[in-house]
């Protein structure tokens, strides 16, 4: 039987509210979400948000919880295993490989770009910036300068101003050595110690701008104002409700913001006691991540936005994608504020501390998966990840231009999350089955889950994601899977690249979970 | 002018109202979450998840 001191477990309530909060709390909240919301008709976009929130994301939230306590109960920290006890079925543990997959997946190319945040932070600090508008300014507009920046910068086009792709392989460098000294340090001392510090900190930045964006003078030349900005993403727009993609770019935001359909939650969870409340534990993570996203983050990067080129032009820039806004357009605006250099600092780090506290959640997972099923040293776990990592990673860093990385994005950033989260949802709800799972749900609850959640959680939201899935199979998954609408054999041969990598990484760890079945490493608790 | 006082009009009353009844809500339910956690006590038993079984 194993040893059961082995597993780790946190030491405050709050440490581990805020590093489940911190896995949830990314880039998401304060660069994907403006951009949905810009992209899907601002006030349009809001009202489907927030019914997917309430009817997708809280309830798989608490579902999440219910799941990786329940399997840590039995010594699991990992999906395969967790699922394995809710479907006494061989195929079980193998749908479970999806909670393995993903996180590490999405951490491959996540990494990269959090490592673009810690880089800007610095560049905002030394003003190269400016120098860079100052050697290549000309009849270019600003924005054009700065996208140039960040393709240069990311070596997506050539630039002498960079040396290649050195100083971003320098700066994902040093990024991975944080995450990976983070995960080294372990649950307690690592994870929980860094998101209790990094996380308020978060939260004062985050004001910091709110603030200082609020205070700021009209700009000369632009009629935009904060309030234009707000208003666009806030008043009440009724004529796209009836158009299903604003539906699933707001569903597709939910996961993505709450890091839910992951595997991330199940394995933070897993290292609770029993009977230790996860009611009022997910709600709270829940709540805290909205709290970024819809009140601090919606007041940041589209209200500046607008103030500076005007609510036509950032519709524009926004459609353009999260980089456009969050990293072209706002190196310009805090080029021209007063004490830019400062406060394009704080944007960016920011950034990266949203960003770390997620990406360590991504490898937490295959970690707790190689100590517990393959009994691996913690040592030896980190180390396999991170040579598992830097190796996977390198792609990212060639063929980026290609698209590869927005393939993978696409499938393991998207597709799968909704994909998984049904598949959860039904496992639990369905097949160990409702009763069992209310039950589960509310034992230690520290407060009282409404009755209403146990017909959602059945009924509702596995319809709600069922539907998803079904709807955009009908519409655009022929199409994605053809490359209908690509026609650059460098790009399709580079998708194809991450559609093979993703398969290779499935095969390689249902490998895994297979041998541990197979040779016994993998153990339950009685 | 600062832009906090300049065309308010642009947010709308209805999306005024819209936004403060969820920023209310977000806000109000985070500090009830928080201090019911305070209310519960910080601290987590030291021992290891299964030992309570």
């Amino acid at each position: 039987m194993p040893n059961l001191s082995a597993r780790e477990s946190w030491g405050t309530r709050f440490g581990l509210i805020f590093a489940v909060a911190g896995n949830a709390i990314g880039l998401g909240n304060f660069l994907r979400f403006p951009v949905q919301a810009a992209e899907n008709g601002g006030g349009s976009f809001m009202i489907p948000y927030i019914i997917a929130f309430l009817l997708i994301g809280i309830p798989l939230m608490w579902m999440e919880w219910t799941i990786g306590r329940y399997g840590g109960r039995y010594g699991h920290g990992t999906t395969p295993g967790m699922f394995a006890r809710l479907w006494n079925h061989p195929a079980a543990k193998y749908l479970g490989v999806l909670g393995l997959i993903i996180p590490f997946i999405v951490l491959t190319y996540y990494v990269f770009i959090e490592s673009w945040t810690f880089a800007y932070s610095v560049f905002s600090l030394t003003g190269l910036f400016g120098d860079y508008m100052v050697v290549n300014g000309g009849s270019s507009s600003e924005l054009s300068l700065m996208k140039d920046f960040l393709l240069g910068y990311t070596g997506q086009q050539h630039d002498p101003f960079f040396w290649g792709i050195g100083m971003a392989a320098i700066f994902l460098g040093i990024t991975l050595v944080a995450n990976f000294w983070i995960l080294y340090k372990g649950l307690s001392g690592g994870i929980e110690w860094f998101a209790k510090w990094a996380l308020p900190t978060l939260f004062i930045f985050a004001i910091i701008l709110v603030i200082r964006i609020f205070t700021l003078d009209q700009i000369p030349g632009s009629n935009g104002t904060v309030w234009q900005g707000l208003g666009y993403i806030w008043n009440p727009d009724y004529s796209r409700l009836g158009d299903v993609n604003v539906w699933l770019a707001a569903a597709g935001q939910i996961f993505f913001t709450l890091s839910v359909g992951m595997g991330t939650i199940h394995t933070y969870a897993s290292y609770l006691r029993s009977k230790e409340d996860i009611a009022l534990n997910g709600l709270a993570t829940g709540m805290t991540n909205e709290f970024a996203e819809i009140v601090l983050g919606v007041c940041i990067a589209i209200p500046v936005a607008v103030l500076f080129f005007g609510l036509s032009e950032t519709i524009t820039i926004a459609q353009g994608g999260s980089f456009n806004l969050g990293f072209v357009s706002m190196s310009v605006i805090f080029n021209h504020i007063e004490f830019g250099p400062f406060f394009g600092f704080i944007w960016f780090f920011l950034l990266f501390f949203a960003g770390i506290t997620s990406s360590v959640a991504m490898g937490q997972p295959i970690v707790t998966f190689l100590q517990e099923e393959l009994k691996w040293s913690h040592r030896k776990s980190v180390t396999a990840l991170l040579v598992l990592t830097v190796g996977c990673v390198i792609p990212v860093l060639l063929f980026s231009q290609y698209g590869y990385l927005d393939e993978l994005d696409f499938w393991a950033g998207t597709f799968l999350l909704v994909l998984f989260g049904t598949i959860e949802c039904i496992l639990l709800a369905w097949v160990f089955g409702m009763d069992k799972t209310w039950a589960e749900m509310n034992l230690g609850a520290a407060i009282t889950i409404p009755r209403i959640f146990y017909f959602i959680i059945k009924w509702v939201t596995p319809l709600f994601l069922i539907a998803l899935l079904a709807v955009w199979f009908f519409n655009s998954a022929w199409g994605i899977l053809i490359f209908a609408n690509e026609d650059n054999p460098d790009k399709i041969a580079a998708a194809i690249g991450a559609r093979l990598f993703i398969v290779v990484i499935f095969v390689a760890f249902s490998f895994l979970v297979y041998r541990s079945w197979k040779s016994g490493t993998h153990r339950e608790l009685k | 002018m600062i832009t906090l006082f300049q065309n308010t009009s642009d947010l709308t009353t209805a999306g005024l109202i819209f936004m403060l009844v969820v920023w209310s809500l977000t806000i109000g339910f985070t500090i009830y979450c928080f201090i019911r956690i305070l209310k519960i006590g910080n601290k987590l038993p030291a021992d290891t998840p299964g030992q309570d079984e």
